[in-house]
């Protein structure tokens, strides 16, 4: 009777070992906002959504660049826009390949666009204040 | 195992705050011309540098399927960098000061991919252990 709380003490040890070890090798990320919906299929699409909203966004700055440019320098912004669109579905690609087969892959691949196409819509905007001076 | 995430959320966060300050174009922006286009260089070179590290750093913890992805992106990225960064610097054309904006958007530009490989290592690893 005396060795039993020693076993369980030990047994329960080596499970939390067990768990933490497997915790390292899983992925991590940050929890988004979208995720905290009922079902994966919600999640996806509220994680789709978010990314429509931030194409919008970057449409509009987009367009008011293009229209401060003369016709030459929209020429090289329209090439650079078409490089950055390739970049941003490889490199989105590439991001949530780690989860294929899940179910998790198409919202890992919104996250990540809308991420890129936020941080393009900043880029641009720091252009047309720069020209706007 | 909960601390990292709000931890690697902050540096990501200062990083993009980094890069953006410099975007406003207050970096080399002293001195002469040959002054300024040698402090662009260092900033390239340094930039170049973190980028090195970080692609080695998760290129090692990838799947073979996932390498093969990975490369692909990077040339993308490549084109992107040099298109984006020659219509950023197209409004100086024929001016001196052309190269030199040129150059720092591609360490700019550079600087930002390195944080965003890095934060893509940290996912797969779980941990920041690799930060330095």
């Amino acid at each position: 009777m005396k060795t039993r709380p020693i076993i369980i003490c030990a047994l329960s040890m080596l499970l939390v070992m067990t768990a933490a070890a497997g915790a390292k090798t899983q992925k991590e990320r940050r929890i988004q906002p979208c995720e905290e919906r009922g079902s994966q299929a919600e999640a996806s699409g509220c994680a789709h959504q978010e990314y429509v909203a931030a194409d919008a966004e970057l449409n509009k700055v987009y367009g008011r660049l293009a229209a401060a440019l003369d016709a030459e320098d929209r020429a090289l912004l329209k090439a650079s826009e078409l490089n950055w669109i390739k970049y941003r579905d490889s490199n989105c690609e590439f991001e949530s390949s780690q989860y294929k087969g899940g179910t998790m892959r198409p919202m890992i691949e919104s996250f990540c666009l809308t991420r890129v196409t936020k941080a393009r819509a900043a880029e641009l905007r720091e252009q047309l204040e720069l020209r706007a001076q | 195992m909960k601390w990292f995430a709000p931890t690697g959320v902050i540096l990501l966060f200062m990083s993009v705050s980094y890069a953006r300050g410099q975007a406003a174009g207050d970096l080399c922006r002293e001195g002469t011309s040959p002054q300024q286009m040698a402090c662009a260089e260092r900033e390239f070179r340094a930039a170049s540098d973190q980028l090195k590290r970080a692609r080695a750093e998760l290129y090692e913890d990838l799947e073979p399927r996932s390498r093969v992805k990975f490369r692909a992106a990077e040339r993308l990225w490549l084109k992107y960098r040099k298109s984006n960064c020659g219509a950023e610097a197209s409004i100086y054309e024929g001016g001196t000061i052309q190269p030199l904006v040129e150059l720092l958007c591609t360490a700019r530009v550079t600087r930002e991919r390195a944080a965003e490989l890095k934060a893509q290592t940290q996912t797969l690893s779980g941990t920041d252990e690799n930060e330095d």
